[in-house]
């Protein structure tokens, strides 16, 4: 196992996300948009979600390093972890939104 | 694309938002308050984001974009179909038998399943994972 040479386990978490957060997925994201077909015309189209996707994610992704990093130093800020979650959650469905249209048969 | 792609995509996006959701719900929970039973949604969220968004996702992009055999298409598909269902059987069964504190056999079917998925879906994309070549007869497949 990885976690206990880390020079603190408790920022495993942190670790962990972002690489498969902060790097996997969101290659997945960038590549998707990039690549999937178009919407239909008359399908819901939305474009405009995915600049507001990318700043929701990397917002909070980064609230969140703030947030464990301070639980790690011995400072508790919850508010902080309770905004990266909303944030990285409005995130994800976002991109569901934006893509979902995108995902289709000829 | 095919309709396995479709089928993959959409429900790895699924996955996705209810992976996500859960992740949101866990790192929020001492900041809400909730109970510290909540960090044991954590082997559902893993299972949905890196088995259900991220190999699904794998799945349905590959066999959508893979180079088609000459004469036979996208090839065997019947062995897509049960990596995609075989995927989603594991997924769900190691996820929630996770949180479910499930016994042993249970996690150990639903990672034989995930397993098997690996195996179909490997033996689905290996005769199309090739040099390319395009084909003189575009109608032997569909795009």
């Amino acid at each position: 196992m990885i976690a206990p040479v880390l020079p603190g386990a408790q920022l495993w978490p942190t670790y962990v996300h972002l690489l498969v957060l902060g790097w996997l997925t969101q290659l997945i994201f960038g590549v998707a948009y990039w690549m999937f077909p178009r919407p239909l015309p008359q399908a819901f189209h939305g474009e405009r979600l995915g600049w507001p996707t990318y700043w929701l994610l990397n917002t909070g992704l980064l609230l969140r390093i703030v947030g464990e990093g301070s639980r790690a130093a011995g400072r508790e800020m919850n508010a902080v972890l309770v905004a990266a979650a909303m944030l990285q959650l409005i995130a994800g469905w976002s991109f569901v939104l934006l893509i979902w249209p995108r995902v289709r048969g000829r | 694309m095919p309709r396995l792609s479709v089928w993959c995509l959409r429900t790895a996006l699924l996955y996705l938002g209810l992976g996500f959701t859960l992740g949101a719900v866990m790192l929020a929970a001492p900041g809400l308050h909730l109970p510290a039973t909540t960090l044991r949604l954590r082997p559902l969220h893993i299972e949905l984001l890196l088995g259900g968004w991220m190999v699904q996702l794998a799945f349905g992009v590959a066999y959508w974009i893979l180079p088609r055999q000459r004469g036979a298409g996208r090839g065997n598909e019947r062995l897509a179909w049960a990596a995609l269902l075989l995927l989603n059987l594991g997924v769900l069964t190691v996820g929630v038998g996770g949180v479910m504190d499930a016994s042993g056999p249970v996690i150990a079917a639903g990672r034989a399943a995930e397993l098997l998925a690996a195996v179909a879906f490997a033996g689905h994309a290996w005769p199309r994972a090739r040099l390319y070549t395009p084909l003189k007869n575009p109608s032997s497949g569909s795009v």
